[in-house]
Parts: structure tokens; C-alpha cells; sequence
């Protein structure tokens, strides 16, 4: 693809972005206007319901969902050329359900340090960091794609299933927090939590900066690539880092949201066309965060007649690109 | 450009052993001996990827095992057998890639570099490929495109796995003619492996031959040494 489409695509996509981000700021009863959504960030009038409501619902809500978005997707796409593996992904690999095992952990063990917003974030971040630990140290003994997968596969049902013992220990009141947790939701940051948020974020998106160059040259295979002079190990610990922080992060807040960071990628690497990391990581973040968006704003026009949990949204979204992808790559093998 | 000084070479216990071997520039060396007896992980050795068991080997002057990466991938480089799977990689992108030692951390392309590239593909006459996906190219194309990358890096040492493997005669003739013309004209120390026992004698200045019994690699001028010597030095049950 050359570089005039991609741009003229990458206009497409932020003009899509803020246009569905006011959509997705005003729905709800009220209806916000702009200097309302100032004030209610910069001056704050307590007895204005419509700047409460602005402040603390509407715009954690779409922030959210638009890092969410941006951080799963480039956490796939880190993974699926890391892995040389276009079916990589942090849930598909189990690293979201690492994340949600510490979480439990630090909700339903009762000890109040981990379950405020701070422990929450670290036992996440920690979960996911761990998790993508496991998976590198198995990826040194397999070398095949898909078993590595199935080995992702096999470590998330693992890992379910020991949530669910400490599950049917705990308390209800600690279960039922857990339990809508892991719905995927994008209700449950509050404007205080933002900024953290967003500082996080850019550590990361700094992170990545460092990755391009590696990434670029990893398509080549990882072998090629250390002769090139690229310190392999390095990047190992990079990579880790960068995914750790967006899928904890991101799980820690949202729950576990599925295939987004799987589907993604893939969908703007057919689209695009290109192995250059600067133009998939961009494409993938915006594309993300447009997909996350358009997700939550299905749930909330749904949720007149049906309340539907994120994740359900995501999958029936996610699945039917898994299996194209599935059989795209198939009928490329037949041809 | 290279001194190989009593190496012993294998993945954890010694397979090959070298006593002693210089490589020198604007010679191209033929690597023969039989399957599975060591000539990859010999080449794998020459890059880095797999340290030798004992002795030394140097580059320019250089122990190759305390030599930075970075630095390493100025001098020496190993085209291998088979060509990777890239999936939306033009051939151009895949040639300007040869540069990563030479870039900054962001990996930014200067001026030179794209006139690098466009001077390798005027040499190997590849400009009618450099707009394809490197996924669409025959098997002879890959090779020449992997040779170009190479040459791209710009390396005083050359190493190529078997590049004759997954080509008809034409295109093992038509590569291997590339590979002596870049050799003389860049002045590079290049080894070859080959199974194609013709072609290499007719030219490589130089042979290396790996006796299957003792596992010692020995260098020999191909002018002072006939087929027939040849064949019952490295292939003694024929």
C-alpha cells in the first residue's frame, strides 16, 4: 500500500474516531453541551447534574473505550509478530485470564491493600507480566505455531479453573464484585482514575517507540534478525513489558474483554498490507479503539431491550474473524 | 578477513574441527561434504548464532565472540537455505531492511541507503521485482532477493547455505555466476555450501573439504585438486 492511502486511511480513521467518540459521549438521557463538558472538567459545578453526570460517566466511559481499544489491539499485534503467529492475542493466549487470576486473588483474598484501585491495577499488571513469562519460556521448547497456541489455550482453561475454585471459596458479596468484573464492562473508572490511566499508557506507547525497529526486522524471522545486530533479549523483555502493561492495565478496568486485540490486527494487516510497524501499530491502535467504540455503543442502544455483557459484543464480533482468517490462510495453503 | 585458529565447532560437543583456516578477500570458497555432517552449523558458527566449542575465530583482526552484534552485522552475514514465509513484505522494503545495522534505534532510512539499494538492484538486475510481495517470487527469485538483502548489509563476509538447493540448473548456473561476479567486484570473503559438485568446481577459487572420518575441514585451491580426489576424500563409500 503506499504511503498516500495510508494516509488518506488514517485520516478516515480519526475523523471516524471523534465523530463516534461525541456520539458515544452523548448517549445516554441528557444530552452534554460543550461548554457543560468543559466545566465539568476544568470547573467543576457540584450542583450541576449534567456535569456530574458528564464527569463521571460519560467521559470515563468513552476514554476507556478508546484506550482499551488501542492498548488490547497493539498488544495482539506485539504478540503476533513477536510470535511470528497471526492467531497471537492476550486473551486467545491466556495472558487476560493470568491477569484475572490475580485480580481474584486480591479481591477475594479480603486483604483491603490489594482490593483498592491500586492493588487491582499491580495484581493485573503482575498477572498479565507473569502469564507472558510462562508463554516465552514455553515458546523456547516449541516450536511449532500451533502448539504454542494450544499451550496458550490449555494455560487460560488452567487458569479458569483455578479462578473458579477460589471462586466457590469466597465470599458473595467478593464473588459477585469478580463476577461482574469479568463480565468486560467499561462502566467502572471513575475521572479520578484517569489521569493514572493515562500516564500508564504513554509509558507504554514510549516503550514501543523502541520496539518498531525490532519488530520490522523481526518479520524477517528471529534468527535473521539477530544477525542484523537486533539484541534479541531485549526485545523479549520489551515486548513482555509493553503487552503486561496494556492487557493489565486494560483487564484490570474492563474485565477480560476477548478477541479484540486478536481480530484487530489482523483485519488492518489485510488491509493495509504492509510489515512496517509504524504504519500497523497506528493503524492498529485507531482501528481499536473505533472497533471497542462501536461495540460499547451497541451495548448501550441494546440496552433498552437486553443487557448484554462487553464480552458477549466483543466475541460476536471477534469469532467470525478468527474462523475467516482460519480459512483465508487455508485456502492460501491449497492454491 | 578470516582466521579460523584450532576451532572446534558443534551444538554442545565438538562435530567439526578446523585446525587451521584463512578466508581471504575476493575468493569464493566452495564448502563440500556429506548430509548432516556439520556445514550449516560450520556457517552458523561463522555468523555467531552458535558459539564455537573451543579455539578462536577472527574477523578482521577481531574475536568474533567478543565482538558486538551491532558490529558483527557489518562484517559478516549468512544467506540460509530456506527463504522465510513475510506475509505483506515488498521486495523493496525486504532490501532496505539490510540497512537495520546501519540505522539509529528508529530505524530511519537516509539517502545513501536508498541509493545502496537501487545500486544492489541495478547489479543484480532485479528492478522489475522490487514493486512484489516477496510471498509471490519463484524460488530462484528468493534466493537472488536474499543474496540483494546481503549485499545490501554490506558485509566484507558473505556465507551462503546451500543456495543452489530449490533451483533448477539454469537458475543454480545464473546464481552462482552473481554470487563470483559480487565477490570479485566487492572484494568479499564468500563461502558457499553445495551439493551440486560441477558447478562449485567450475567456480569457486578455493574448496573447503570436510572428510567424513576425521571431521576435519581442510582448504585446498580448486586448480590443484580434480574431481575424482575430491569424491574419495569426502564421499570415501562411493
Amino acid at each position: 500500500m503506499t504511503s498516500g492511502i495510508i494516509v488518506r486511511n488514517t485520516t478516515v480513521l480519526i475523523l471516524l474516531l471523534l465523530v463516534l467518540s461525541i456520539v458515544h459521549v452523548q448517549m445516554g438521557e441528557v444530552s452534554v453541551s460543550f461548554t457543560d463538558a468543559w466545566n465539568s472538567i476544568f470547573a467543576l459545578d457540584t450542583t450541576n447534574p449534567t456535569q456530574i453526570v458528564f464527569r463521571e460517566l460519560r467521559l470515563p466511559r468513552t476514554s476507556i473505550a478508546l484506550l482499551a481499544g488501542a492498548g488490547l489491539s497493539i498488544a495482539g499485534l506485539l504478540m503476533q509478530t513477536f510470535f511470528n503467529n497471526p492467531l497471537a492475542g492476550p486473551s486467545i493466549l491466556g495472558i487476560s485470564a493470568g491477569s484475572s487470576l490475580f485480580v481474584a486473588l486480591a479481591i477475594m483474598t479480603g486483604f483491603s491493600l490489594f482490593s483498592s484501585s491500586f492493588g487491582i491495577i499491580s495484581a493485573a499488571v503482575f498477572g498479565a507480566f507473569v502469564y507472558s513469562l510462562f508463554l516465552l519460556i514455553f515458546s523456547r521448547f516449541v516450536r511449532s505455531n500451533v502448539s504454542l497456541l494450544i499451550i496458550g489455550i490449555m494455560l487460560g482453561s488452567f487458569t479458569n479453573a483455578i479462578i473458579q475454585v477460589i471462586e466457590s471459596m469466597s465470599d458473595v458479596n467478593a464473588l459477585k464484585a469478580f463476577t461482574i468484573w469479568g463480565f468486560g464492562s467499561l462502566q467502572q473508572v471513575s475521572f479520578d482514575q484517569l489521569p493514572a490511566i493515562f500516564l500508564c499508557f504513554l509509558g507504554a506507547l514510549g516503550l514501543l517507540l523502541f520496539l518498531v525497529k525490532p519488530l520490522n526486522t523481526y518479520v524477517l524471522g528471529v534468527e535473521r534478525a539477530a544477525q542484523l545486530g537486533i539484541s534479541v533479549g531485549r526485545v523479549k523483555i520489551l515486548v513482555i513489558l509493553c503487552v503486561a502493561i496494556f492487557t493489565g492495565l486494560i483487564t484490570a478496568y474492563c474485565g477480560p474483554i476477548a478477541f479484540i486485540g486478536l481480530a484487530v490486527p489482523n483485519m488492518v494487516k489485510m488491509r493495509y498490507k504492509t510489515s512496517n510497524h509504524w504504519h500497523l501499530i497506528s493503524a492498529s491502535a485507531l482501528f481499536g479503539a473505533l472497533v471497542l467504540l462501536v461495540c460499547d455503543l451497541l451495548l448501550l442502544k441494546l440496552e433498552v431491550i437486553i443487557a448484554l455483557p462487553l464480552n458477549s459484543i466483543t466475541s460476536l464480533f471477534g469469532a467470525p474473524v478468527v474462523i475467516w482468517i482460519l480459512l483465508k490462510n487455508r485456502l492460501h495453503a491449497t492454491n | 578477513m578470516l582466521q579460523i585458529n584450532s576451532v572446534e565447532i558443534g551444538h554442545s560437543s565438538a562435530l567439526l574441527h578446523i585446525s587451521s583456516l584463512q578466508l581471504e578477500k575476493g575468493k569464493l570458497y566452495g564448502l563440500i561434504g556429506r548430509n548432516g555432517i556439520g556445514k550449516s552449523t560450520f556457517l552458523q558458527t561463522l555468523v555467531g548464532v552458535i558459539p564455537p566449542v573451543s579455539g578462536e575465530i577472527l574477523v578482521q583482526g577481531n574475536n568474533l565472540e567478543t565482538l558486538r552484534k551491532k558490529e558483527l552485522a557489518k562484517n559478516i552475514a549468512l544467506v540460509r537455505t530456506s527463504f522465510p514465509i513475510i506475509e505483506n513484505l515488498s521486495v523493496y522494503s525486504y532490501l532496505l531492511l539490510g540497512r537495520v545495522p546501519y540505522t539509529n534505534i528508529f530505524g530511519t532510512t537516509n539517502a545513501q541507503d536508498v541509493a545502496l539499494v537501487s545500486s544492489v538492484i541495478d547489479l543484480l538486475q532485479i528492478a522489475h521485482l522490487q514493486a512484489k510481495f516477496t510471498s509471490q517470487l519463484s524460488d530462484g527469485e528468493k534466493q537472488l532477493i536474499a543474496i540483494a538483502q546481503v549485499l545490501v548489509q554490506q558485509t566484507g563476509v558473505v556465507l551462503l547455505d546451500e543456495p543452489t538447493a530449490f533451483l533448477d540448473y539454469e537458475n543454480k548456473w545464473k546464481i552462482l555466476k552473481i554470487v563470483k561476479k559480487c565477490t570479485e567486484e566487492n572484494q568479499l570473503c564468500t563461502v558457499f555450501s553445495s551439493h551440486d559438485l560441477d558447478i562449485t568446481l567450475e567456480v569457486a577459487d578455493n574448496l573447503l573439504l570436510i572428510h567424513p572420518q576425521t571431521r576435519e575441514i581442510k582448504g585446498v585451491k580448486t586448480a590443484e585438486i580434480s574431481k575424482d580426489e575430491i569424491i574419495s576424500f569426502c564421499f570415501p563409500n562411493l
